[in-house]
């Protein structure tokens, strides 16, 4: 196989010895190293044809990568199996500013995206997921994740309008719009939703080359504001009301653990200072006149305002600049994408999480059950969280920093997100990006037919295993 | 190198426990302390200010040029500060202070002339 990538690929477009492949063993999370026998960099679809070809004649895996920082294991190779890195398979194909998408490939980087759609003038925008600058767009799309445009738009594989994908066989599929010759890629409709094929499934039922997704109007004005809240009821009361007023762009909730280690405390005590915010809740406003800008700030306001007639302590909205101003540290949030350095940066290396779907009806059982939880497992309860799609169903995220070095660390680490999976599902709630340790605690409780539609896809459209094995628990 | 030169040392007592004021207040005071003039303003003080921000209080303990932040004061404060979070931290950013203090949105007592003398330190640089 190395023959073959070296011919393909040049000597450069390939690694091979461990000592280069260090960065490709492990993520920040808990999830076992594993050792890839060789890392292939990929710029086109028709390399990803001969090598998946390839892989399927010589029964190797093929593992799907950009940046790494996925926290779960879900890219790192099989032992011994082969991870094709996307990082130089990064262009942007095409922006269409009048029907608003654009085409990229997998290794196309939030920051870049960024960049070209300011170099184009600025009138159309993406979220932004809160994870680095050099992340893939791509891969944050296929495992459903989030960004700061969710709460409108929904998680970001509702964004996608297209795919081209090469399949286990080698041959290329587009799905969506695009499938038929001479249609943009503008959206799924009218044909079947094949793009569901590919996403959720962690790379494990084809591997994609490229995806058109839509963009969004990028507004004159815009505004975050903070607003400290002192009760987990308090937080999503006020949220729960917000989303059905429909002029917040986004909203977001961190609880106070993540507050402190942004202002430079590495591991806060378990329990809130006396008087501590519960939740500093975001709101993201944008407006393309003053007078809608401040016609949002008094909504947002009055509904403030209806939560605290009921006894909640509710602080005034404070604008990003302000804090900036007070204290630099929080410039992590002043703008997306962000380095979230004070999560990957506090010395052990180590972070995990169980991040969830769910409804927003139930998040203050979600919260204080997960709070329980991770104090008694002897961590701050860092939770993000942040409504989705209008509000019909939330993130519910419990995210835990670690020491990697540190092997009572890591069964700590593992405890505490095996607890917080259980109780989370008991409550309602589902693990995106799941890992395969969550599979395995998920699958006797997923349903039958489901499951077997689930082996069934995967049987048809990789039946040979080739693509990521291990990662779905099917 | 003499005293007024040599940097002031802004600790949080106990930092894992500290509210999130008391850690907003040590980037803030990094700064301002360090200034030619802050410098000058740390090593003049003498005793314990309490800011309560919201529900959250801090005290800062001036001390032989350093300054401490404290969840709780260990002696009687000289002079605070209180109010909600949202005019307290406009002030800090630069805005009016006379016009809170006058609406009673913010509330002073104690020592006034060390709170006033200790203003520059809890102002944010213009430039930040």
């Amino acid at each position: 196989m190395k023959d073959f990538l070296i011919q393909l690929l040049g000597r450069e477009g390939v690694l091979d010895a461990p000592s280069e492949m260090g960065a490709y063993r492990e993520d920040y999370s808990e999830a076992a190293p594993s050792e890839p026998s060789l890392v292939a960099f990929v710029t086109t679809p028709e390399q990803i044809q001969q090598i998946v070809r390839q892989a399927g004649q010589r029964k190797l895996t093929i593992t799907p990568r950009v940046a790494g920082t996925n926290v779960g294991g879900l890219a790192l190779a099989a032992q011994g199996g082969v991870i094709l890195d996307f990082t130089r398979m990064n262009r942007i194909h095409e922006v269409n500013d009048s029907d608003m998408y654009a085409v990229i490939e997998p290794g196309v980087t939030q920051q870049q995206m960024k960049d070209c759609l300011k170099q184009r003038g600025g009138s159309l925008t993406l979220g932004y997921s809160l994870a680095p600058p050099h992340t893939s767009i791509l891969a944050n799309a296929l495992l459903g994740g989030l960004t700061n445009r969710s709460l409108k738009y929904g998680d970001q594989s509702q964004w996608i309008s297209g795919l081209e994908v090469v399949l286990a066989d080698g041959s290329l599929a587009r799905t969506g719009s695009w499938a038929l010759e001479g249609v943009s890629p503008y959206g799924q409709v009218p044909f079947p939703a094949l793009t569901g094929l590919f996403v959720g499934w962690a790379g494990t039922t084809g591997i994609v080359s490229k995806m058109a997704f839509q963009l969004w109007p990028q507004h004159k004005f815009n505004q975050r504001l903070f607003i400290l809240t002192y009760s987990a009821h308090g937080t999503f009361e006020a949220v729960r009301r917000l989303v059905r007023r429909e002029f917040c762009d986004d909203l977001g909730g961190l609880s106070w653990p993540s507050a402190k280690m942004m202002l430079g405390v590495k591991h806060p005590h378990p329990e809130p200072s006396p008087g501590e915010p519960t939740f500093i809740l975001y709101a993201d406003l944008t407006a393309d006149i003053e007078e809608e800008m401040s016609l949002k700030v008094r909504m947002l306001n009055d509904v403030l305002h209806s939560v605290r007639k009921e006894g909640e302590q509710i602080e005034e909205p404070i604008d990003i600049k302000t804090l900036l101003k007070v204290n630099p540290a929080m410039s992590p949030f002043a703008d997306f994408p962000t380095d979230l350095e004070f999560l990957t940066n506090h010395g052990g290396g180590g972070l995990s999480w169980v991040g969830t779907y769910g409804p927003l009806s139930r998040f203050e059982q979600g919260i204080a059950a997960g709070t329980e939880i991770m104090v008694r497992h002897g961590f701050a309860p860092m939770i993000v969280t942040r409504p989705m799609r209008g509000g019909h169903y939330a993130v519910l995220r419990f995210v835990e920093t670690y020491d990697k070095a540190n092997a009572a660390e890591v069964e700590r680490v593992k405890s505490v997100n095996t607890e917080l999976l259980a109780k989370c599902t008991e409550l309602g709630f589902a693990m995106y990006k799941t890992p395969s340790w969550a599979w395995e605690i998920l699958r006797p409780k997923l349903d039958p037919g489901m499951l077997k539609l689930m082996r069934g896809v995967k049987d048809l459209l990789d039946p040979q295993g080739t693509l990521n094995p291990g990662k779905m628990g099917i | 190198m003499s005293q007024v030169q040599s940097p002031v040392l802004v600790r949080v007592e106990d930092p894992e426990r500290m509210n999130l004021m008391g850690l907003l207040m040590r980037g803030l005071l990094e700064t301002t302390a360090n200034s030619e003039r802050g410098r000058r303003i740390v090593r003049s003080l003498r005793g314990d200010v309490k800011v309560v921000a919201g529900s959250m209080a801090v005290t800062l303990c001036f001390s032989e040029g350093e300054v401490i932040l404290r969840r709780e004061a260990k002696s009687s404060p000289r002079a605070s500060v209180s109010g909600e979070m949202k005019p307290l931290l406009e002030i800090v950013a630069g805005g009016g202070l006379v016009l809170p203090v006058l609406s009673g949105r913010v509330r002073v007592r104690g020592n006034l002339l060390m709170l006033l003398k200790m203003l520059p330190l809890i102002r944010a640089p213009k430039t930040a």
